[in-house]
């Protein structure tokens, strides 16, 4: 299989797309790759950590120049790759690309965009019609979407989930036995653990989301789940964070977030977490390629530009 | 629920169209030749201007059919609907309900005989902060019969107010609307030819005028002209259509004085306190030009030929108040749309949330941030004492919600 999706990924990585019947093989492999995997998919480090990345496939490569290349540098993503930004197919499908070609050097967990509800609005859908002619790529993609691991552990020890933990979870265990199958829910352990956030002023545990899904959780739910999991660290993403990465309740929870500048209009630096075979944690800061700002400046017929309120 | 794929979601997208609308052109290209006035680059950019209104007016529509917004009036203006991300329409929302709050609090409320208490207070240059211009409230029910009032839309675009307002019932004596004459033109030609606008309008006497830009009738004008030349082009038409600077008077003005040079807007606004004996003043605009993200904002503006030379002269809140109470307002407040948000009931919140889903809960706060809604009000010693009480009174019952 070398040489095709060598290929492919080579086109890919020019941003350019690959046509719809090399989508679909591309999404048959992936998903005999991808069912094979668990819930909580066991990661050894070193290992470099990822948030969110929204399409924005000229930052991803920056990220990659910064990071290594894959399967040199080992990857871990935690989700959202799609929606927001221009590139949603291209991205999506180059790391899918990798993800088939270098199974053990790149992980991808599913993020709350990850969905058919969530891509219809902002933007995915849209694009995938647009450059294909039809949804029909929208409708592979979205079936590897259910294949897609909930989280990740590293050597043990760290933690990786989109959004958060649940108050339907206390266990590591327990998420294993979530049948992840199936389009995210819009309640309930699944999806706690794509949608909810930490919030460092909670003082009772347990909050209320203003994204209307997941829930809030504060340091007093964050911290007994690490001490009774045996765990060191959760690292999330799922949160725009204008610094690049963002740490919690004494250093126990870590926002990454890598889409700098985020939507081409936020102004933001992003970040990765390198994790070393000592599960030394280093963050490294990068901007936004002058590809992928020029582009959305200077091309808003074809691209769409950043909007504000005129 | 819980089920497994939901493979019809209640969101279906709007017609597949990426981003907003095509921008404008970069020349002229309008009926009128450009004024003598201004350079080529200027009329460049004053078109790229007279386009921002197309971005709004479809960002209205599009609140509208999501049904944040009840307007049956915005469609008419918009040729291309397109469904906007969910942060624009909630900031597309709340932008249009905050100024609804203030014209409608501004047509209900009237002078009344208990507000002596006020015209005690020291007279003139009393630049108090009025976070609270409930200091004034009296019993509502001892308003005195229909004070005649004026609204004046300054850089109107396609906005709507006047005829949202007037088929629930609420209407001012005189209600101005002025922007450049492509846009006025485009507008009248909307009113004219559709009986949903020219019914509300409800006189048989309804004429258009200067070569189908301006639109005359007893109680709604639209009026052309560049605000860059408020006192020597724009008074004279206002006065033609029997605008009365006695009478309180609302001006609203979004996202319109910051796409003008500070200069130009100093004298609208200096001529507003001057000349008017009671006048409330709603800015809608951007704020904020120097963080990461309002540099980022004006980066990207630029790329689209949209310059806010406003921004600079009022970049905060505090500057936004100071535009007026440094120019002896008596009271001016500032707010940004984060507040805006936070200060809609629950039951409202709960209303627009249900309305599409919303995950840009970090960027909302971000662009949130830098848009702000302003007012202030003056009202002219000239008065007797207790009709400048009274006025006040009137004006600062608008802007308490």
């Amino acid at each position: 299989m070398g040489s095709d999706l060598d290929r492919q990924i080579q086109t890919l990585l020019q941003c350019k797309i690959i046509t719809e019947a090399e989508v679909k093989d591309l999404c048959l492999k992936a998903r005999e790759i991808l069912v094979e995997e668990s819930n909580v998919q066991r990661v050894d480090a070193p290992v470099t950590v990822c948030g969110d990345i929204h399409g924005q496939f000229h930052d991803l490569k920056e990220l990659f120049k910064v990071g290594g290349e894959c399967p040199k540098t080992n990857y871990l993503f935690m989700g959202d790759f799609v929606d927001r930004g221009h590139h949603s197919v291209e991205t999506f499908l180059l790391l899918l690309a990798l993800k088939v070609r270098y199974p053990d050097r790149i992980t991808l967990i599913r993020g709350n965009h990850e969905s058919r509800q969530i891509t219809k609005v902002y933007g995915f859908y849209d694009e995938c019609f647009q450059k294909f002619g039809s949804a029909n790529v929208w409708r592979y993609c979205c079936e590897i979407f259910d294949y897609l691991s909930l989280s990740a552990i590293i050597d043990d020890r760290i933690f990786c989930v989109h959004g958060g933990l649940s108050p339907s979870i206390n266990t590591i265990d327990q998420i294993r036995t979530i049948d992840r199958m199936q389009e995210v829910p819009h309640n309930g352990a699944m999806c706690d653990l794509l949608w909810s956030d930490p919030d460092p002023d909670s003082c009772t545990g347990w909050g209320l989301s203003p994204r209307g899904a997941g829930f809030l959780f504060g340091e007093s739910v964050a911290k007994p789940f690490l001490h009774n999991n045996g765990l060191e660290l959760i690292a999330r993403a799922h949160q725009l964070v204008m610094e690049g990465y963002k740490l919690m309740f004494d250093e126990q929870v870590v926002t990454v977030w890598s889409a700098p500048n985020y939507c081409y209009r936020c102004g933001n630096v992003a970040a990765i977490l390198e994790v070393d075979s000592n599960l030394n944690r280093e963050y490294t800061i990068f901007k936004d390629s002058d590809r992928s700002s020029m582009n959305s400046r200077t091309n808003p017929q074809r691209e769409g530009p950043p909007d504000y309120f005129l | 629920m819980s089920g497994n794929g939901n493979r019809s979601p209640p969101f279906w997208p709007g017609p597949r169209r990426m981003g907003g609308p095509a921008a404008p052109g970069a020349h002229g290209r309008g009926p009128f030749p450009p004024s003598m006035m201004h350079d080529e680059p200027q009329v460049a950019r004053d078109d790229v201007i007279k386009g921002t209104d197309d971005d709004a007016i479809i960002s209205k529509l599009s609140a509208v059919n999501l049904g944040y917004l009840d307007d049956p009036f915005v469609k008419h203006f918009v040729k291309r609907p397109s469904r906007r991300p969910p942060l624009i329409n909630r900031g597309s929302y709340l932008r249009t309900r905050s100024l609804d709050t203030f014209t409608e609090q501004f047509i209900k409320s009237d002078i009344t005989q208990s507000s002596r208490t006020t015209a005690t207070a020291p007279a003139s240059a009393t630049t108090q902060s009025a976070s609270s211009p409930t200091s004034t409230t009296t019993p509502a029910a001892a308003a005195t019969a229909g004070i005649k009032k004026q609204i004046v839309s300054l850089g109107c675009g396609s906005d709507t107010r006047y005829f949202k307002f007037k088929a629930k019932g609420l209407s001012a004596h005189k209600y101005f609307e002025i922007d450049f004459p492509e846009s006025t033109a485009k507008k009248a030609v909307v009113i004219k030819k559709n009986k949903a606008f020219t019914d509300i309008i409800g006189d048989p006497d309804l004429k258009l005028g200067l070569g189908g830009t301006e639109l005359y009738s007893k109680d709604y004008c639209l009026l052309s002209g560049d605000l860059r030349d408020f006192t020597e082009s724009i008074v004279p038409k206002l006065n033609a259509q029997g605008f009365d600077t006695s009478l309180p008077t609302l001006f609203l003005s979004e996202c319109v004085l910051i796409y003008i040079q500070p200069g130009d807007s100093d004298a609208i606004v200096n001529w507003v306190g001057t000349n008017m004996d009671a006048s409330l003043f709603v800015v809608y605009e951007q704020i904020n030009p120097a963080d990461a993200f309002g540099a980022m904002m004006l980066r990207n503006l630029r790329a689209r030929q949209i310059e806010l030379p406003g921004i600079h002269a009022y970049p905060s809140l505090k500057s936004q108040e100071e535009r007026f109470t440094s120019r002896g307002w008596q009271a001016a407040h500032a707010v940004n749309m984060n507040k805006l948000h936070e200060s809609l009931s629950e039951q409202e919140m709960k209303r627009i949330s249900s309305l599409e889903i919303f995950d840009e809960v970090e960027e909302w706060q971000l662009l949130a941030d830098h848009y702000c809604v302003a007012w202030a009000y003056q009202a002219k010693p000239r008065q007797s004492e207790l009709h400048r009480a009274q006025l006040i009174h009137l004006l600062a019952n608008a802007v308490t919600s």
